[in-house]
């Protein structure tokens, strides 16, 4: 069970990849509505206050195109042989560890959270144990959920390009780092 | 109890080449130096691999289906196994 959680990829065929994909897409999308999150960024997830019921969808589909372009030309550079529904399905599998975390702000709780921290850091009033612990928390899930995500994403490319370079994981990390510019210009302007 | 043919040489490695062999109903022997086919000094996995290729027909979808894994997954392996049977043709050539 562990070894197909550590590569999906290797075990599911690439349909029931995109159904998990795509329902988990509309499942996190959901759960930013009702946790007041956005995804502005392929790597970011922000916690605030009014969010509206389209915002987090758009967000999403705005990262999965972003991280799709890259890997997808970096992939077929790699190995003509590479599908794009290969890619695809990686792209909308590795996102899913994000998709739990606005869970935690449905009442506000991360983001009085945070907004409280923030505020008494600066004014140098005391902060409470609760407001502390649950950023830690917070923060710890969103490290493990943003540890997940880079795992499933260079496991499916690997798999999907078959790719055994050390030098290629370097073009990986920029192509992360060039769909995580792409995914702020395009979130910023819609 | 099924033996597995050796293909390497435990002390050094190098493929070995078969210099005997012997009819079981009569005793007959043959000695000379053979060289292994290609398809011999694959690992017993690609040969497995190899035979549920062919008993797929060929169809790497039907292989993905039967072994349970992906079929990028099982395309790779095929990648590898082409390239890894290209360069024994390729060390044999050089040989001659």
């Amino acid at each position: 069970m562990w070894k197909r959680l550590g590569n999906p990829f290797a075990y599911y065929s690439e349909w029931q990849l995109i159904g998990m994909g795509l329902l988990a897409l509309l499942a996190g999308s959901i759960t930013g509505w009702l946790g007041d999150a956005r995804y502005d960024g392929v790597l970011d997830l922000h916690v605030g206050s009014g969010v509206q019921i389209w915002r987090p969808f758009l967000d999403n589909l705005v990262n999965i195109g972003s991280l799709f372009a890259p890997l997808y030309i970096f992939g077929l550079a790699i190995n003509r042989k590479t599908r794009l529904i290969d890619i695809l399905s990686t792209v909308l599998v590795a996102r899913i560890p994000y998709y739990g975390l606005p869970l935690l702000n449905v009442s506000g709780l991360v983001y009085q959270s945070s907004s409280k921290l923030v505020a008494n850091s600066m004014n140098g009033s005391p902060i409470d144990g609760g407001t502390i612990a649950v950023n830690i928390v917070f923060a710890a899930l969103a490290i493990t959920a943003a540890a997940l995500f880079i795992l499933w994403l260079f496991r499916g490319f690997q798999t999907a390009t078959n790719s055994k370079r050390t030098g290629h994981r370097w073009i990986f990390a920029g192509c992360i780092l060039l769909a995580e510019v792409i995914s702020k210009l395009g979130i910023a302007f819609l | 109890m099924k033996t597995k043919l050796p293909v390497h040489c435990p002390s050094c490695s190098t493929v070995l080449t078969v210099t005997e062999l012997t009819c079981k109903s009569c005793a007959t022997k043959v000695s000379g130096s053979y060289a292994l086919p290609v398809l011999m000094r694959l690992d017993r996995e690609e040969q497995e691999f190899i035979l549920q290729f062919f008993l797929s027909s060929g169809s790497l979808k039907e292989m993905s289906a039967q072994t349970g894994k992906s079929y990028p997954t099982v395309r790779n392996r095929l990648d590898d196994m082409i390239a890894h049977i290209r360069a024994l043709e390729n060390a044999d050539s050089e040989k001659k």
